[in-house]
């Protein structure tokens, strides 16, 4: 979009728009469910698609309480297809906002975050996701905790306790290494139910790359490598496997 | 009964919209189907929605395609004459109606017909053949007493007594009544609005469901200008009812971060949550462009900046003069912008209201929807210099290349 430069400048990009390397995550074919958020029912989950842009989930949550009408949360969360894009995608985000008083916030949730006092309002980069959380409703409140339940689904996964209904991963492996120093990666899980299943990957380092849909994975250096693969489904249950191969 | 009317198709010509009905959908996931009005499936007119552009059928016969049926044998050889009429055109009077009553009551249904009524005329005869199984093929019928071109846009309920004759002189009788909901707009519809491909998938075809609200909102405008106007207006007077400017998330795109989020916004319009209240300037500029456009305005969304103060304004949803929640400035602002968006082009800014008084820096203030309003240059006491300071003016420039029109989604 013409005009980022400026908020570029305004909110520090050339300071984040590269990750800093360490730990490699990387979120594929995300999605919301319904579940992620404790005291909060969604009302809407909208997938938005734009020939341009990552691909988007638009959603808003009522809080489960007695002034439940009240108090509305829109949460949105873009899945760029590397780190590196998430970045520019929060810059995008933050080009939206009209006030001058949105500020990085250093000990927000996410690799960076950027919100408005009193976390009225928050973006936040996690690895190759962009979440947005923002009030929808007449009753304001601060929208840290919901992100903060959010970030840790993306960092760390669902509990293994949190549903006994488990997706089962059928293949986790990588394509045949020879001739770079990037595989690409094969995953395949299915749902008892049927229903939509995203992937939680880690390394120690290296780059995650979503590629023709797939994934590509390119190593910080060569030699063994080790890939954790979490399985989610909509109720949150998870299966995990480990890759285990040399470059 | 011998003859029936099996289905009709308003929009027969996907190719074109000069003498048939446009290509439309419902919303983002239901088409239209074609044809619009089937027997046993069409009740209601929104069953059989169409629309049609004033200024690309002007001067044009209009047309359309209606298939029937016979299951008397004799028909089937000779075919029948078809026609079909207003049935509002000329009713009856009401029982025990004196002759001054039945003034009043022809004015009033002239009036209603004006309104809402019949613009599409009637449907001319036309000999119809069948073939052995009793089946007639998609025959092609010309309107005459078309007013589609004296009335400005809006939404009308046009209704056929569909009747039948044996022979020439033969009397006529009635064997079918179709209705259809129809759309009349300016043009067809511009950007983002699309009329090819036209396919089920192709989600950016003109949904009925903003052409309810934009027809309703531009209602009776017989210019872009003046509907641009219209809307604009509908769309700052949704506040503070069902939106408000989203001072707690400071100012976000809601509706507009990325496509237009419509169909959200469309529930949000019914009753529905939306994606919530809050709404900012992008969303006003994409929401008054979008339905603008949809009833045949040419519009773009464009910004202004970056980082400029602000004069005490309106902001739609509030009734108190301020800088915009407190802030003081914004880091841009964009607006409904036509032609290039450069300072000498028009704005329409459904977001605020700005002081239209010789003095809009202070109090008092005298309240005014930009529409239609030149962008200006510092000085000029167009729209900048009624949004902006003259410390900062400078930093309010057109940012021409930020000119977009947003995908619906």
């Amino acid at each position: 979009m013409e005009g980022l430069d400026e908020f570029g400048k305004r909110h520090g990009f050339d300071d984040w728009r590269e990750p800093k390397g360490g730990e490699a995550l990387f979120i594929w074919r995300f999605a919301l469910g319904g579940q992620e958020l404790p005291g909060y029912n969604a009302l809407r989950i909208d997938t938005v698609e734009h020939p341009d842009l990552p691909r988007k989930i638009e959603s808003l949550w009522r809080a489960g309480k007695e002034d439940a009408d009240r108090v509305l949360l829109r949460v949105d969360a873009s899945e760029a297809s590397s780190v590196t894009k998430a970045r520019a995608e929060l810059l995008r985000l933050l080009a939206q906002f009209q006030s001058p008083e949105i500020e990085r916030i250093g000990d927000g949730p996410g690799d960076i975050a950027f919100g408005g006092a009193g976390y009225r309002a928050l973006v936040f980069a996690r690895a190759n996701i962009v979440v947005l959380l923002l009030n929808a409703g007449d009753e304001i409140q601060s929208v840290e905790p919901p992100a903060r339940e959010l970030d840790r689904l993306l960092r760390e996964g669902p509990g293994a306790d949190r549903s006994s209904v488990r997706p089962t991963i059928q293949r986790a492996e990588v394509e045949s290494a020879s001739g770079g120093r990037q595989v690409r990666l094969v995953l395949e899980a299915e749902d008892p139910l049927g229903r939509h299943v995203w992937f939680r990957l880690s390394a120690p380092g290296g780059e995650f790359v979503a590629q023709e849909d797939g994934v590509v994975f390119r190593p910080e250096g060569e030699g063994r490598q080790a890939i954790e693969v979490t399985a989610v489904n909509e109720n949150l249950g998870v299966a995990v496997e480990q890759i285990d191969f040399t470059i | 009964m011998s003859v029936f009317l099996e289905a009709v198709k308003l929009n027969h010509d996907a190719s074109a919209a000069t003498s048939d009905a446009m290509n439309i959908r419902r919303n983002k996931t239901t088409a239209v189907n074609v044809p619009e009005w089937v027997r046993g499936v069409s009740t209601n007119p929104e069953d059989a929605p169409a629309a049609y552009s004033i200024a690309e059928t002007k001067g044009n016969t209009l047309t359309i395609q209606a298939r029937f049926s016979t299951d008397e044998k004799k028909l089937r050889k000779k075919g029948v004459q078809i026609r079909a009429v207003d049935p509002t055109a000329d009713p009856p009077g009401p029982p025990g109606c004196s002759d001054g009553c039945m003034g009043f009551l022809k004015w009033l249904g002239w009036l209603i017909r004006l309104l809402v009524g019949n613009v599409l005329g009637d449907v001319k005869v036309k000999w119809v053949p069948f073939d052995n199984a009793g089946w007639s093929a998609f025959e092609t019928f010309q309107l005459q007493h078309v007013r589609l071109w004296d009335v400005g846009v809006g939404i009308h309920t046009t209704s056929w007594r569909w009747q039948y004759r044996e022979k020439q002189n033969a009397p006529w009788t009635d064997f079918a009544t179709s209705e259809h909901r129809i759309y009349v707009l300016l043009e067809v519809p511009k950007a983002p609005w699309q009329q090819s491909p036209y396919t089920s998938a192709n989600t950016q075809l003109p949904w009925t469901a903003v052409l309810d609200r934009a027809c309703g909102w531009a209602f009776g405008a017989t210019s872009r200008d003046q509907a641009a106007e219209r809307v604009t207006r509908s769309v700052y007077g949704l506040g503070p009812s069902i939106v408000e400017y989203d001072c707690p998330g400071y100012g976000f795109s809601h509706y507009s971060s990325g496509s237009f989020s419509c169909s959200a916004f469309l529930d949000l319009l019914a009753g529905g949550p939306g994606l919530g209240r809050y709404i900012n300037c992008s969303d006003c500029a994409t929401i008054v462009s979008t339905f603008a456009n949809a009833v045949g305005c040419d519009l773009w969304q464009s910004r202004m900046g970056y980082g400029f103060g602000l004069n005490p304004l309106l902001a739609i949803g509030s009734n108190i003069w301020q800088t915009a929640c407190g802030w003081g400035s914004f880091t841009y602002h964009e607006v409904a912008w036509k032609d290039g968006c450069t300072a000498n082009d028009p704005v329409w800014d459904a977001c605020l209201q700005v002081d239209g008084d010789a003095d809009p820096t202070s109090a008092p203030h005298t309240p005014l929807l930009p529409t239609n309003r030149r962008f200006g240059t510092p000085g000029s006491m167009d729209y900048l210099d009624r949004l902006v300071p003259p410390a900062t003016r400078a930093a309010c420039q057109p940012q021409t290349g930020t000119r977009t029109r947003r995908l619906i989604a």
